[in-house]
């Protein structure tokens, strides 16, 4: 049985795409394919919030897209973080590192 | 930034692109996912049908996808746009009726409103202008005056509100400059030592003047750039000397491109300082005489001074030079306002004729509006329908009043561009021109207008204002949600309440024109009783020749002699009936020097202070210029210097000081020169410098007994004046005179008279025709529309019977009714501003039938001629097609 799926926090979505890319090029399927896996099954990202998400981040400038075959040989749109999502990645790490940490300095004082 | 750009803008310009592949990218996506089920056991079917149910609906991820591209927007305007320039272009004729008014509209604003900025508002050329402040003075009786050159000198040391403050004369000389070869008549002004240094500006070449040059006579002159690149553009010229008539000056610099002058308007060619004005011994006076107000005075604030406080202590200063010369400053103060082009005692005058200007352009901006409001109401009626279908299809009323203000944008901006193009064109035209005056000469005009960012920025406004207020009104009545109604078909019969409004704003609008038009009429009329006004001047076959002694560098001694060789040569000149040597040329419309004389023996206390005009002129004058000689006799070669002064006056003279009895013999005391005069003659009276104006006293003196260092060789030929012009100066050039300027025949300097009157006409005329374009668009329009909006109803008029000539009657008796209200009104208004204005006027009385009979007709005429073109169309239509159009 699968477990119990985990809601992503609002705004999560986009660093977990940017990480995912940092590793190189991918398609959206694989994006979310390598989400679910290397989170260990927890995290299931929907193709509803998935491709807006790519085509929000695109427009950003943070990562662009090109046409290029598949392991299937089969044509597939291709994401790669840009130079600007490189540095937006390390951005929303610390962010997020610094939010994970205050979280848990307020659950640890309750 | 740029990226999000470039996919919006791909996402709009390859729509098509873009959608397929968001298609096949998704595509991928849920056959990878069929694949993955499939290699997990599952059936095929099984495998799509849960990839499937786990994708959702793939049109509402696209749509999500979109919104995250951000093409949406742009998208439904791009739409909008595309579908307004094809409804646009259907109804061709009306949108260009619409998109001509409002770039007449535009044209008038973009000009009325430059020229404002340009003549009000604009600094002169000067670094951080809105430091500098202009200072004259005033009295309770005069409320512009200048400062006179010591009162000047007095503001300048003592004030303590300015870094420093130069003077410069409202007035521009034409004076022959000679470089090297070459020589020409020029504009010159003059400016204090100090002008340039006050002004922030930088010579291109050389330098300016020094501190003092004002007061050391030195004879420095700047050249302008436009003459010196004119005059070869040599860097070599600092240092030269430039003589100015006979005066030999040192050139010291160029001034900068953008300085074109001191005096608005003028092109100057060369600036020279104050002091040189003191030049000869009277001249030397007038420069020094405290009631000689020639100079107005441009101050640089010193920082932290603001303009009260830099007044208050003029004020002081003023109260100081009051006291101290009380015969020339009594009660004078000096004031200051903010420096622009024009000095301040022509600003009351440009501000009236702007604010004019600008509330003409404000009414003609909103007449254009409504009529074009007009239009597009006809048009929105015409597809009420079509918008209701839209509307139960699911469009929001938001959307549909999108849609329709995007029309009335697109109109708006293509009127507005072509009537900014129009406008600068035209500001291009007459920023510079030279033209040629009889007397004056060549003249080279610099009004620096042009279209400015100010300018630019506020038709911007404007047509955002117009695109509004043409296009909410009928957007949001269009878009009104009666969709039961309208789809039904229902009948509009007999017009309704709104149309009322409508009708009210044709009948203001043929007014408006029918008032212009008659404006235009009455300028006509004047312009053509000024043309016929007895000059009292029987010769018209006149040419003169301006021959300027003292500047050529002859002495009075030698002056006289020249005249009298000049009368000679003028005797043995062929075709030659009548030649005279005088001071001035009649109806060159400057005003004679008046001199004051008390009449011997007169009862009346107030005859021994009168100021007479006068001029002087030989014997021969009034043979020359067929002035009659009613009593007495003209000046004879008797009348020498040491001989008893001599007179000649004018009928109204006689008869105004000595009435009913013989004025020959009667003695006159001169308070120039304390010396008695006798007159020997009366003549007829005749156009002195107007053709307008009234008969009143003029003295003639002997030229024998009044040396003239300049004068003029007036000729009557035997044929057309024009071709002893050549012949004249010949003559003239043969004594070692200069001619600088061309000789000018009678006819010259009446059309030079009548110039202003043309100029207004011409005006006056093209805002005519622009009023009687808009004045037609608009009647068109409402015909238009109010034939339009019952066209079912003439359907079935003509389904009962009616004849198209019946219904086209019915239309235009209503038209009839709209232009006749309107041009009767235009013509009451006509009556009120001619006996408002009649003093521009002349000779016209305040109900005048000769220009309102003609105006009134021709206007019902063009009106019902309009109205016949707007109705025709529709009376043609068969009824089936009529009850079912659209």
């Amino acid at each position: 049985m699968a477990q119990r799926k985990v809601d992503l926090p609002q705004g999560t979505l986009d660093l977990l795409i940017l990480r995912t890319l940092a590793l190189g090029p991918e398609n959206g399927w694989a994006i979310s394919e390598r989400i679910h896996q290397v989170s260990s099954k927890v995290l299931q990202v929907q193709q509803g919030s998935l491709y807006p998400a790519l085509h929000r981040l695109e427009r950003r400038g943070w990562i662009k897209a090109h046409w290029a075959a598949s392991e299937n040989n089969r044509r597939a749109k291709y994401y790669e973080l840009t130079k600007t999502g490189h540095r937006q990645l390390e951005t929303e790490k610390s962010d997020w590192k610094k939010l994970i940490a205050a979280v848990a300095q307020v659950l640890g004082t309750t | 930034m740029l990226a999000d750009l470039l996919i919006r803008l791909r996402a709009l310009l390859q729509r098509d692109a873009v959608e397929a592949e968001l298609h096949d990218e998704l595509r991928y996506h849920f056959e990878q996912q069929v694949q993955k089920y499939v290699a997990s056991g599952l059936s095929r079917t099984e495998a799509m049908r849960r990839a499937r149910l786990e994708f959702g609906a793939a049109d509402k991820v696209k749509e999500e996808c979109r919104e995250a591209r951000g093409v949406h927007f742009l998208e439904v305007i791009a739409q909008d746009i595309r579908y307004s320039l094809r409804m646009l272009a259907k109804n061709w004729k009306l949108s260009g009726i619409a998109t001509l008014s409002l770039a007449v509209a535009m044209t008038l604003s973009v000009l009325g409103l430059s020229v404002a900025n340009g003549v009000l508002l604009r600094p002169p050329f000067a670094k951080a202008p809105q430091q500098l402040v202009t200072i004259y003075s005033a009295t309770l009786a005069a409320q512009f005056e200048g400062v006179s050159y010591p009162d000047y000198t007095y503001y300048r040391d003592h004030n303590r509100s300015f870094s420093a403050l130069a003077a410069v004369p409202n007035d521009v000389s034409k004076v022959r400059l000679t470089l090297r070869a070459r020589d020409e008549m020029s504009t010159t002004e003059q400016v204090s030592d100090n002008y340039f240094s006050v002004m922030g500006v930088q010579p291109f070449l050389g330098r300016f003047f020094a501190s003092g040059d004002d007061d050391k006579k030195m004879a420095k002159v700047v050249l302008t750039y436009s003459r010196w690149q004119r005059w070869g553009a040599d860097p070599k010229v600092v240092g030269e000397t430039l003589k100015l008539g006979h005066t030999p000056f040192t050139i010291v610099g160029v001034a900068p491109r953008d300085f074109t002058g001191t005096v608005f308007g003028f092109n100057a060619d060369a600036v020279v300082n104050l002091g040189v004005a003191a030049g000869s011994g009277d001249e030397s006076q007038a420069v020094n005489d405290r009631n000689n107000r020639w100079l107005f005075l441009i101050g640089r604030l010193n920082p932290g001074v603001t303009a009260k406080l830099a007044g208050a202590d003029l004020r002081a200063l003023s109260t100081q030079l009051a006291s101290a010369y009380p015969a020339a400053d009594k009660d004078r103060v000096a004031l200051l306002t903010a420096t622009t082009a024009l000095p301040p005692d022509d600003r009351s005058t440009a501000t009236l004729i702007s604010g004019v200007l600008v509330s003409v352009v404000l009414l003609v901006l909103l007449i254009a509006c409504a009529n074009v409001a007009n239009l597009l109401l006809g048009l929105a009626t015409g597809r009420k329908q079509e918008i209701l279908i839209r509307s139960a299809l699911g469009a929001t009323r938001g959307r549909l009043v999108r849609q329709l203000l995007t029309e009335s944008m697109i109109l708006c901006a293509a009127g507005g561009a072509i009537g900014f193009a129009f406008a600068a064109a035209v500001l291009a035209r007459f920023s510079h021109f030279s033209t040629s005056l009889p007397v004056f000469g060549a003249f080279d005009f610099a009004t620096n207008l042009q279209v400015d960012g100010t300018v630019a920025a506020l038709t911007l406004v404007v047509i955002l204002i117009a695109s509004l207020g043409t296009g909410l009104a009928p957007a949001l009545y269009a878009s009104e949600p009666n969709v039961a109604g309208a789809l039904s078909g229902e009948a509009v019969v007999g017009g309704t309440r709104k149309s009322l409004a409508r009708h009210l704003l044709v009948v203001v609008q043929i007014a408006v024109c029918t008032l212009v038009i008659a404006g235009v009429g009455m300028f006509l009329r004047s312009l053509h009783n000024l043309r016929e006004v007895n000059t009292g001047l029987s010769s018209r076959r006149l040419v003169a020749a301006l021959i300027n002694f003292q500047a050529d560098g002859f002495s009075q001694a030698e002056t006289e002699k020249l005249y009298e060789r000049l009368d000679q040569a003028a005797t043995q000149m062929y075709g030659v009936e009548s030649h005279t040597l005088a001071l001035g040329f009649p109806l060159m419309d400057e005003t004679w020097p008046s001199s004051e004389i008390a009449i011997r023996g007169a009862n009346d206390a107030a005859h021994q202070h009168e100021q007479i005009p006068g001029t002087v002129v030989d014997g021969n004058y009034f043979q020359t210029l067929g002035i009659p000689l009613l009593a007495g006799h003209t000046f004879t070669a008797a009348d020498a210097k040491d001989r008893p002064a001599v007179l000649i006056i004018n009928q109204t003279m006689a008869r105004t000081y000595w009435p009913g009895e013989d004025a020959v013999g009667k003695e006159v005391h001169l308070q120039d020169g304390d010396r008695q005069a006798i007159v020997v003659g009366v003549v007829a009276d005749s156009k002195y410098n107007t053709l307008d104006e009234t008969a009143h006293p003029v003295i003639y003196y002997a030229l024998s007994q009044r040396y003239q260092p300049g004068l003029m060789l007036i000729v009557r030929t035997n044929g057309d004046p024009r071709l002893w012009k050549q012949p004249l100066t010949q003559m003239v050039r043969g004594l070692h005179l200069h001619v600088d300027v061309p000789p000018f025949t009678l006819d010259d300097v009446m059309h030079f008279t009548l110039l202003i009157p043309l100029l207004t006409l011409s005006i006056v005329g093209a805002l005519g025709i622009l009023a009687l374009l808009l004045a037609i668009f608009g009647l068109y329009g409402a015909i238009f529309y109010s034939v339009n909006e019952r066209r079912k109803e003439i359907g079935i008029r003509v389904a009962l019977g009616a004849k198209p000539s019946h219904i086209t009657k019915m239309f235009l008796r209503q038209a009839a009714v709209i232009a006749g209200l309107g041009v009767s009104l235009g013509l009451l208004l006509g009556i009120t501003a001619t006996s408002v204005f009649k003093a521009q006027f002349f000779e016209i009385s305040t109900v005048e039938l000769h220009v309102l009979i003609p105006v009134g007709a021709a206007m019902m005429l063009v009106a019902i001629c309009i109205s016949y073109l707007a109705v025709r169309p529709w009376v043609r239509v068969s009824p089936l097609d009529a009850v079912r159009h659209n």
